[in-house]
């Protein structure tokens, strides 16, 4: 996967280790990337298997639709935790890195 | 900002300003998660996203989706979506986007999947339509009407021919169609798919026979010239026995030879 601003953002913040579980739009809020950037990321991650979704229970969800969650996989980190270490050497992601997550 | 906060912060404007924050955004969103096909799990979960959204940042956010909608959803409904891009007229018909409805109604799709041409009932075909876009772009799921529509064929099928093969299924009635209607092709109607096929069925009923007759002749002309070999040997044997001569063993097995050509079953 390409290394661009919004990779670089997602990948930051699916690696806060504050949250177990990602859905989209928090996702979205914390990585500051548009819906339209965001949800082709998450897609080519699901499909590369580095991230997993799981549908939030019924009962949990009190009321509205159920939440689509995502995980990220052991191998999934690898790659993120890679991806991230090759962006905080990158001079282009230089003002991107400490805000994500924060 | 301020000037429009203020404006809706009046009572006044209450009716506009829900309009615009609360149902129009919960309007578009359910319209615009239809540019997914259905059952693809981005549907349910925009609809998720969008409950937990705060109201005053819900119309800007669905605003977003549109672009998700765009890239992702829309390329995905065209590669399922029966469509073509030769729309063809029939006499009479009345075009709304990629369907035609005829006087009949019948409605004529292309796959652009498939690249075959089906006629089907306009009314199977309305289920699977959105209707929001249906008047200038209309999508239709795959197998849209289509079974039903076999079924149709197969049951017409069987009630016009006496000799259904076993493997008249579905399927195989798809396969015959998809066989004979190339892209550009004229459409036929479910009428004409039905004959085509049974003459199809008959015209391979007719090759099986005929090669099953083949192969029978083939072994009785196997018997025969062993038969008649076995005979020549056991003629000439019984000559050679009783001391005839080369040229009366050559009179007898020309005779013989003639006799067998003459009772020889025609080739």
């Amino acid at each position: 996967m390409r290394l661009t601003n919004a990779t670089v953002q997602v990948v930051l913040a699916l690696l806060d280790d504050t949250v177990d579980v990602h859905y989209g739009y928090d996702l979205g809020k914390r990585a500051r990337v548009r819906t339209g950037v965001l949800y082709p990321i998450l897609q080519r991650m699901l499909q590369e298997g580095w991230l997993e979704d799981h549908w939030e229970d019924v009962d949990a969800s009190r009321g509205r639709p159920p939440r689509r969650y995502y995980t990220v996989t052991d191998a999934g980190r690898y790659h993120l935790v890679g991806m991230s270490e090759q962006a905080r050497v990158d001079e282009r992601f230089a003002a991107l890195i400490g805000f994500v997550g924060a | 900002v301020n000037e429009l906060v203020t404006w809706m912060a009046d009572w006044r404007h209450a009716a506009p300003t829900a309009v615009v924050f609360v149902l129009a955004p919960s309007l578009l969103i359910r319209l615009v998660i239809r540019a997914w096909p259905r059952g693809d799990p981005r549907r349910p979960e925009l609809l998720a996203e969008f409950a937990a959204i705060p109201v005053p940042k819900r119309l800007m956010w669905v605003l977003g989706v549109f672009e998700l909608a765009w890239q992702e959803g829309l390329p995905q409904r065209r590669e399922q979506s029966v469509l073509w891009p030769n729309p063809r007229r029939l006499p009479g018909g009345v075009w709304f986007g990629a369907i035609a409805v005829d006087v009949i109604g019948i409605a004529v799709v292309d796959s652009r999947m498939t690249q075959v041409s089906f006629a089907i009932s306009a009314l199977s075909m309305l289920p699977a339509t959105v209707w929001h876009v249906r008047a200038t772009y209309a999508f239709a799921d795959e197998t849209a009407g289509l079974a039903e529509d076999m079924a149709n064929l197969t049951k017409h099928l069987e009630a016009e021919s006496l000799r259904t093969p076993d493997a008249w299924t579905d399927a195989t009635a798809r396969v015959a169609i998809d066989a004979r209607k190339p892209l550009g092709a004229p459409v036929p109607h479910l009428r004409e798919l039905a004959q085509a096929v049974i003459d199809d069925a008959n015209r391979q009923y007719v090759e099986r026979l005929t090669e099953q007759y083949q192969r029978e002749m083939q072994q009785i002309w196997r018997d025969f010239d062993e038969k008649t070999n076995m005979i020549e040997a056991q003629l000439i044997e019984d000559l050679e026995r009783e001391g005839a001569d080369e040229a009366t063993i050559a009179t007898c097995v020309g005779s013989h030879r003639l006799h067998v050509a003459s009772v020889r079953p025609a080739r």
